[in-house]
Order: C-alpha cells, then structure tokens, then sequence
C-alpha cells in the first residue's frame, strides 16, 4: 500500500502571545489524506484552517505532535531541507495570487524551478506547457498588472503545478473572485483532482467543498467532522 | 539560480522603480565619477612629468641661467654703473665644474640666439641654438637625412646647421634640404642634417619646449658670429645682457651619483652665484616629488571617494530595506515556492550589488566625460586607465556588498508566514 501524503498525529500549534495566555490555533489534530484524494477545509474564521494548511506546508512548525509527508517524519528537519520539500512536493495556491510584479506571466511560472535548478530550455518548456494548460498561452509575455484577476489565479495554479507536486494547497483559491471566473479555478482544481493530484483546498464556499471528496470541518482549532462530502 | 538569472531578477526588480533607483545609485554615481576624473587628471600628469623626464634623459641635471628680477637688478644697477647686465653661468664654471665629480659625464651648453630666421625672403619662428654635438646624444635626437653637428664644426666654428623636423617644414617647405643656406639674423649657415620628428610636446624650459622648432648651430659659430651680448628692444627701451650659456645639460654616468652630483653643483654654485641667477633641475627629484605629490594628492581622493561612496552606501541600504519592506509579500511567496533563506539572501545582496554597479557606470561615463572637459577646458593631459576603471568598479560593488548585506540578511530571516501575511 502507498504511504499517505499526509499523516498527522496529535498535531497542535499554539501562540504564545507575550504575558497573556497561549492561544490555542489547533488542537491535538490527526489525519490521514491518501493520494489522489480531494480534501476542503472548512469553518468559521478563526477556525485554524490557514494555520492548518500552514503546517502541511512546512511553512509553519507545530508546538507538539508529528507530521509526516509521504511517509516521512519532517519534525526535525532544518530549514533549508523544509524549503527544498516546499519546493518539490507541494504547490502553493493563495487567495491574493501573489504574482511576481517584475516577471511576466512565463516567468511567474518559472520560478519553482528556478529553486529546484531545471535548466532554462526545459523550464521553458514545463512553463509553456502548463501556461497551455490553463489556456493563457496569447497573454504568456503580460506582466500580471495586465491580468485581470482570474487570469492571474491561473498563472498561479499553472506555477504551483511546474515542480509536479505531491501535494496541492489552496487557500482561499476563489476568494477574490467573482463567481464566474471562480468556477474557472474550481473547473481546473477539479481537472487535477480527476488527473490524480491531491489537493487540500480551504474555502467558505460550500458549494465548491460539496464537489470534493472529503470534508474536515474545524472549530476553534478542533476537528469537528471528517467526512465524505455531500 | 545562477548569477546570469539572479543579476537578471535584480535588474527587472529595480526596472519597477527606475526612477527611485536613480536617486538611489547618485552618491556612487558622484563618487565614482570623482574617483574616476582624479585619477585620469593625476594619471595625465603623472604621464607628462614622465614624458618631460624621458625627453630630457633621467640621468640629465639641467644647469639655468635665470635674469634676475627687477628689484635686484636696480640694486645691482646702483652698485656697478654698468649697463649691461650680466647673469648667468659661465663656459669657465662649466670647465670648472666637469673637474669636480668623475661621475660627470658630458656637459652641453646651449646659448639660444634671438634673431629672425630666414630661408630666402621667407621668415618664419624657428628659434636658433647654439650647441655642442653631444646634445645630440644626450637627447637622443637622431639625424633623419644628412649628418648631426661635429666636433670638427665645434672647433673650427663652422657655418653649418642642423634643423628639426618642424624647423625644416616652416623653412624649406617641400625643398631638398641639401645645399640650402638659411639666414640667422645677418649670418647664414648651410644645413647639413635634418632630425627625425622628436614626439613630445611637453613643457619646461625655452629649449626643450619645442625640439623639432629648433635650428642646431655650433656653439662655437654662435659665439664667434654673435658673441654672448644681445641687445633687446624691450618696453621701449634697449636692454642689453650678457649671458654665455641658458642652459647646459650635465649627464651624469651612475644614476646613485646624481643626486651626488647635484649636491656639488649646489654648492659650487651658491658661492659664485650668490644672487639666484642660476638653477639646477634634477629630473631623478622631480620625478619623486611628483611621486610625493601623487600620494598626497591620492590621500585626499580616496578620502573624498570614500566619504562619497560612504554616503553612497547608506542611500543603497536604506532602499534596500525599504524595498524589503515592501516586499515582504514577494519573500514569504519566494519561501513557499521553495526558495532557502541563502536564495532569498543572493536575491537581495545582488540587487543592492547592481545597484552600485549601475552607479559605477554612469560614474564612470561622468567621470571620463569629466576628464575630457577638463583636457579642453584647462588642457591638461588626463588618462582614463584600465587600473581606474577596475578600481571604481571592485569599490562600487564592494560597496553594494557591504550596504547590502544587512537588508538581505534581514530579509532571508522574515518569517515566511509574517511575511505572507503583509499585504
Ligand atoms: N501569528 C499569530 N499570533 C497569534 N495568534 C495567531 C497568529 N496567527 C493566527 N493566530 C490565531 O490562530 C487562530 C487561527 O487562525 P487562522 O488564520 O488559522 O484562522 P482561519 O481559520 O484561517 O481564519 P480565516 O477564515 O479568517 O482565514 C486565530 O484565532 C488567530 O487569531
Ligand atoms: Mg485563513
């Protein structure tokens, strides 16, 4: 059997916020998500999905408990080796696009692998691939101030793609869109998710958690439900 | 990442705020345009003190007859009625002081003669020596066609010229040269040689600011036609002086006994010439006391260029934290996608490094547009080396390094998730 992308066992974060108390983002969370599987995250704001989603991205360091991605414990790791994770087993994809203003829409896609050292004729290449993909390749020479929102979010899904990650994590994809060009993004996550990539996906919307295959509900940093979407 | 793809980020990067980045990189710019025209004026002259020495030979001390200023002559005048001034050294000090040191070579004498000089009814302001044939020599003047002056034209006196190769132009135009006589005042001289084209054109004493305008005559010939009286027009009145030598040239064998010799001469002088109407110019001394002035004259440059590329450097570290700041977004989404906390740091340094670089270029054309504004304007000769250029640019970008380091370090240590969350 394959190991889990990700296996989560009593894993918790706390701020301590100076004199005051430590604030309890999440609490004691376990978790598996198997490959391929299509997960929301959802709850109240506040809930700890972003600190959530923070942690499966090695962006964040758990006060207590073990992750392990891919079956393989990350707690110990330094800092350069959670970076080089980051940059070959997941994709990032974030409410706000963050676009690089100076680079155009070729470039934005380049740089993961930039950090993973492909050479210049094969980053190209996967760049204007995936530029394909997500049907931009007339505006692939535009800087990202010339894109409208939509268009941005799917240079941004196209990046996240170029390093073929384990794992995809989204959050908020669609909350600055409107629902048209919202039903784009969930159209190409959807694409993904029938092409096998998992994707951990955190949203307000329940209409597009209902068209996933897993919902976890959190609640002041608990997980409250676990369950198969509608 | 490698430097081409990390100097290129840097380059778009900065291209967002080209105007910012203009105001930024202007104290590099100032200093090293500084840097740049200083060293190309100081270099210019070094080159010149340089020539000066090679064309009058380093092992040469230049012996100068010097007319006395005007409040000693009138003392002078009141002592001893004479009308005729006298200065100067004389052919029997010269015999004098050939005894004094064995490290004394040669010794050449040079009267210069002020009289017009005619080639048929054409006049022109070719200027006349008298010399021994060991100028020749000693200033290594070699003959183009014809012969040099001889000891053979020394002893006897002879009527014979040698002309420089401009002299020759202004005279004889397109002429053959052989045969031809040329009038000096009221004596002619038949030339017998012309001289290769001599390249300088520095300054310095009457006769060797222009050799290629002279004509050579034998110094003996000059004394027997001439004699060392001449009588000037000057303000109205006539003034007459005497003066056997302006100059000699004494060539010393063993370059560690020039500055012997000078000594001697010194001294010898000071007892027979007590009122400053003689001088001694010693090349091997100018050539140190430029090298002294140059290093005082670096000091001070490098303490300008320092203070300028200090104020340079604050300007670049205070935008590149204020670009870090502003970019928090841009790093945390660099750290998500992978990038390690040196990427992030190379990101930044190399930025801050083309920005002074970029400073160093238009430093540099300021500063050599500078230097040639200042070659016309002032016409001082001014050199931009390669070792300036080298030098402003490893300075600039050492400068980038050094400012820049602290807001990249800062950068590479935001927390990637504080820094996501700026907006
Ligand atoms: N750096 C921090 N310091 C202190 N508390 C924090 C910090 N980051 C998050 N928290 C707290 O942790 C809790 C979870 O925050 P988180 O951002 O995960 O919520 P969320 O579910 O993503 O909310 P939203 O839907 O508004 O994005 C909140 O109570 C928040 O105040
Ligand atoms: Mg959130």
């Amino acid at each position: 059997m394959r190991d889990p992308v990700v296996h989560l066992e009593g894993l918790s974060r706390a701020y301590s916020a100076g004199t005051t108390a430590a604030v309890a983002a999440l609490k004691s969370i376990s978790l598996s998500i198997d490959p391929g599987e299509y997960v929301a995250v959802m709850g109240p704001s506040g809930s700890g999905k972003s600190t959530l989603l923070n942690l499966l991205g090695l962006l964040d360091h758990p006060t207590s408990g073990s992750y392990m991605l891919a079956g393989r414990e990350v707690g110990g790791l330094d800092d350069d080796e959670r970076s080089s994770l980051r940059n070959r087993y997941i994709g990032f994809i974030f409410q706000s696009f963050n676009l690089f203003p100076q680079l155009d829409v070729i470039g934005n896609v380049e740089v993961p692998m930039l950090y993973a050292g492909v050479h210049a004729r094969e980053r190209r290449r996967k760049a204007e691939a995936l530029i394909e993909m997500v049907g931009l390749t007339p505006r692939r020479h535009h800087r990202p101030t010339q894109l409208s929102g939509g268009e941005m979010q799917r240079v941004a899904v196209a990046r996240s793609l170029v390093n073929d990650p384990l794992l995809l994590l989204a959050d908020e994809p669609t909350g600055n869109l409107d629902s048209e060009t919202a039903e784009v993004i969930a159209g190409l996550l959807e694409d993904l998710h029938r092409r096998g990539r998992t994707i951990v996906l955190v949203t307000h919307n329940s209409e597009l958690a209902n068209r996933t295959t897993r919902i976890l509900r959190l609640r002041s940093g608990e997980l409250q439900r676990d369950g198969a979407a509608a | 990442m490698s430097f081409l793809e990390t100097a290129r980020l840097a380059l778009r990067s900065l291209a967002l705020h080209k105007f910012r980045a203009l105001l930024t990189t202007l104290g590099i710019v100032i200093g090293v345009a500084a840097v740049i025209a200083m060293l190309s004026i100081s270099e210019g002259a070094k080159r010149e003190t340089l020539e000066q020495i090679r064309v009058m030979g380093v092992n040469n001390i230049r012996l100068r007859s010097i007319k006395p200023v005007a409040a000693d002559r009138r003392q002078e005048a009141a002592q001893n009625q004479s009308a005729i001034l006298t200065y100067g050294v004389t052919r029997r000090e010269l015999d004098h002081i050939r005894t004094l040191s064995k490290d004394i070579e040669s010794i050449v004498p040079m009267r210069e003669v002020r009289h017009d000089v005619w080639y048929k009814d054409v006049k022109t302001d070719v200027r006349v020596i008298g010399t021994s044939p060991d100028l020749f020599e000693v200033l290594r003047l070699r003959p183009e066609d014809g012969r040099l002056l001889t000891e053979l034209d020394e002893r006897e006196g002879r009527a014979v010229c040698v002309l420089g190769a401009e002299a020759r132009r202004k005279l004889l135009r397109a002429h053959s040269w052989r045969g031809q006589d040329v009038k000096v005042g009221p004596q002619y001289y038949r030339v017998v040689g012309v001289l290769e084209d001599k390249p300088i054109k520095a300054g310095g004493s009457i006769q060797v600011s222009n050799l290629n305008n002279l004509l050579y005559i034998p110094y003996s010939a000059l004394i027997k036609d001439f004699g060392i009286t001449s009588v000037q027009r000057k303000s109205g009145a006539f003034e007459a002086i005497r003066l056997e030598v302006d100059e000699a040239i004494i060539t010393v064998a063993r370059e560690d006994a020039i500055l012997p010799v000078g000594r001697i001469l010194a001294r010898a002088l000071e007892r027979t010439h007590p009122q400053n109407d003689t001088e001694i110019v010693i090349p091997l001394e100018l050539l140190r006391q430029s090298q002294r002035t140059q290093r005082t004259f670096t000091i001070v440059m490098a303490s300008i260029a320092a203070l300028s590329l200090l104020v340079g450097g604050i300007g670049i570290m205070n935008i590149m934290l204020a670009n870090v700041a502003e970019r928090r977004k841009e790093i945390g989404t660099r750290r998500a996608l992978g990038a390690k906390q040196r990427d992030i740091r190379r990101q930044f340094l190399t930025e801050s490094v083309v920005l002074s670089l970029l400073g160093a270029v238009a430093g540099l054309a300021l500063g050599a547009g500078g230097a040639v504004v200042i070659h016309m304007a002032a016409g001082w000769q001014t050199v931009v080396s390669p070792v300036a250029v080298g030098l402003a640019f490893s300075v600039a970008a050492a400068t980038g390094v050094i400012f820049g380091t602290f807001p990249a370090v800062k950068a590479a240590e935001l927390d990637p998730i504080e820094a996501l969350r700026t907006e």
